[in-house]
């Protein structure tokens, strides 16, 4: 029996308050207000040599921007509640929608001519004048975090589960065969609408009270999601309206690893 | 009397039409509506070779491949009681460039007073061992629009019957059509097209031979 993603999620928010349930004073809460920049380098590709792979929004090197919260009482060694909200970039617009020409030309382009490509998911189709959209990949993390302080260093290794908002769009390209008049409509679907994937997160982090209330800090971690990436992939021929389907599985476990800088704002009481 | 003056007055015209031609027409309105009625009147057919990525009109006199051969029809619509051309032409010694005035806009409202109700191929000679000479091979080609391939009558139904243009010259329906069950053998083919009018008229033309391989 597997367990939900959403009950591990709660079961981590409450972590941290059972872990300090033994303390009877809560003298003073570090609210801390933390935004970064880094860049996510994927351990493993979820490729696989089809023009599908640039249809996944969640493919390549990138940056990232992260916004985070965290909660924790002022002790020298404590755990706290830690929130992420991480805007990762993605290929976005034309270099989309040039990859996806390009692993398609490379495809087809020895027994066909490709009349036309539309990216699009159902009726939000869009031609060659008006690529993909792919845009930020939305990441939420909630979880424990373990606060260390050593005179102005921090050290806090964090450990939190999550949901990755990936979009993986569907496509239709229309070949014409050379020296024929057969056309074949080729479509591909995305086999799963697209749904947040389940993710974990963990790695430490390193600071240095710079003021009173800010500090520097770098992070470092790796996460793993397990995703769905599956795409049908239907030939139909437009005269003989006979139709071929094959499917592509793209790997399910996706691993990354994430490094970045960034300040943090204390907003102790 | 002036022959200087006749001259002028004779020559008056022709110094004129340039600059029409230039300006054009002369209505503050830009946008000029034409509403006009049509009846299908003639047919003409090409040859079509379609080896590349999309189909180019071809001399009767080429080889075409038969995997690649294609047709296409241009019917012809002329305004009732009018004369059957596709190309109206205007009754002036320059075209109107309209490099002077506002650039105006023409829209041509077309109805249709006749429909196309069957569009029929029959081959002149022997096709295949079932297709003999003068049976009906309309179903061996694809009726193409757009990236689909329809059958005759399906794409009848896709026929508008009224439409607009912003040109004059675009009145008539051009119908490509593909070979897409070809005979297996290399020989010279031709055909008969029947383009059935509701009215009843039976517009028919025969092509040239087109040397198949």
């Amino acid at each position: 029996m597997s367990m939900s993603p959403k009950y591990l999620i709660v079961a981590f928010s409450l972590l941290p308050f059972l872990l300090n349930a033994q303390n009877d004073t809560l003298k003073v809460i570090h609210w801390q207000a933390r935004a970064m920049y880094g860049m996510n380098i994927p351990l493993n590709a979820v490729e696989v040599g089809e023009p599908s792979d640039e249809l996944i929004e969640y493919s390549d090197n990138s940056d990232y921007i992260h916004l985070g919260a965290t909660l924790f009482l002022d002790r020298e060694r404590t755990w706290g509640l830690d929130g992420i909200i991480q805007l990762q970039s993605h290929k976005v617009g034309e270099k989309s929608y040039a990859d996806f020409r390009r692993s398609v030309n490379e495809k087809y382009e020895s027994d066909y001519y490709i009349l036309q490509n539309t990216i699009g998911q159902g009726e939000d189709e869009e031609d060659e004048s008006s690529p993909g959209n792919f845009g930020n990949v939305n990441k939420f993390y909630i979880g424990a975090s373990y606060h260390h302080r050593e005179g102005k260093f921090r050290f806090t290794p964090r450990f939190m589960v999550g949901l990755v908002q990936v979009e993986s769009k569907n496509a239709e390209i229309n070949l014409k065969r050379k020296n024929s008049n057969e056309i074949t409509e080729v479509t591909y679907f995305s086999s799963k609408p697209d749904r947040p994937h389940f993710s974990v997160l963990m790695g430490p982090t390193v600071g240095y009270q710079l003021v009173k209330n800010l500090m520097i800090y770098a992070e470092f971690y790796y996460s793993y999601m397990h995703a769905n990436f599956n795409y049908t992939i239907k030939e139909r021929n437009v005269y003989t309206e006979s139709t071929t389907e094959t499917s592509t599985d793209h790997p399910n476990n996706v691993h990354a690893f994430n490094a970045g800088i960034g300040l943090i704002l204390d907003l102790s009481y | 009397m002036n022959y200087r003056k006749v001259a002028l007055i004779l020559m008056l015209p022709f110094l004129l039409e340039p600059l029409v031609g230039c300006y054009g027409d002369d209505d503050d309105d830009y946008t000029h509506h034409y509403y006009r009625d049509l009846v299908h009147c003639g047919l003409t057919v090409a040859p079509l070779d379609n080896r590349g990525a999309s189909p180019e009109l071809s001399d009767a006199e080429d080889e075409f491949l038969e995997e690649a051969f294609g047709l296409n029809l241009r019917v012809m619509r002329q305004e009732d009681q009018g004369l059957c051309f596709s190309s109206p032409g205007r009754l002036s010694f320059f075209p109107a460039a309209k490099a002077l005035g506002p650039l105006h806009t023409h829209i041509f409202h077309y109805t249709l007073l006749d429909q196309i109700e069957k569009i029929e191929i029959k081959t002149v000679n022997a096709f295949s061992s079932d297709r003999p000479a003068g049976s009906d091979v309309t179903d061996l080609f694809g009726f193409r629009k757009g990236f689909e391939y329809y059958s005759a009558q399906d794409y009848i139904s896709l026929l508008p019957s009224e439409f607009t243009t912003e040109s004059d010259y675009e009145r008539h329906q051009t119908i490509q059509i593909f070979l897409m069950e070809p005979p297996g053998y290399a020989s010279y083919f031709q055909f008969d097209v029947f383009i059935h009018i509701s009215d009843g008229r039976v517009i028919q033309t025969t092509t040239e031979q087109y040397d198949l391989v």
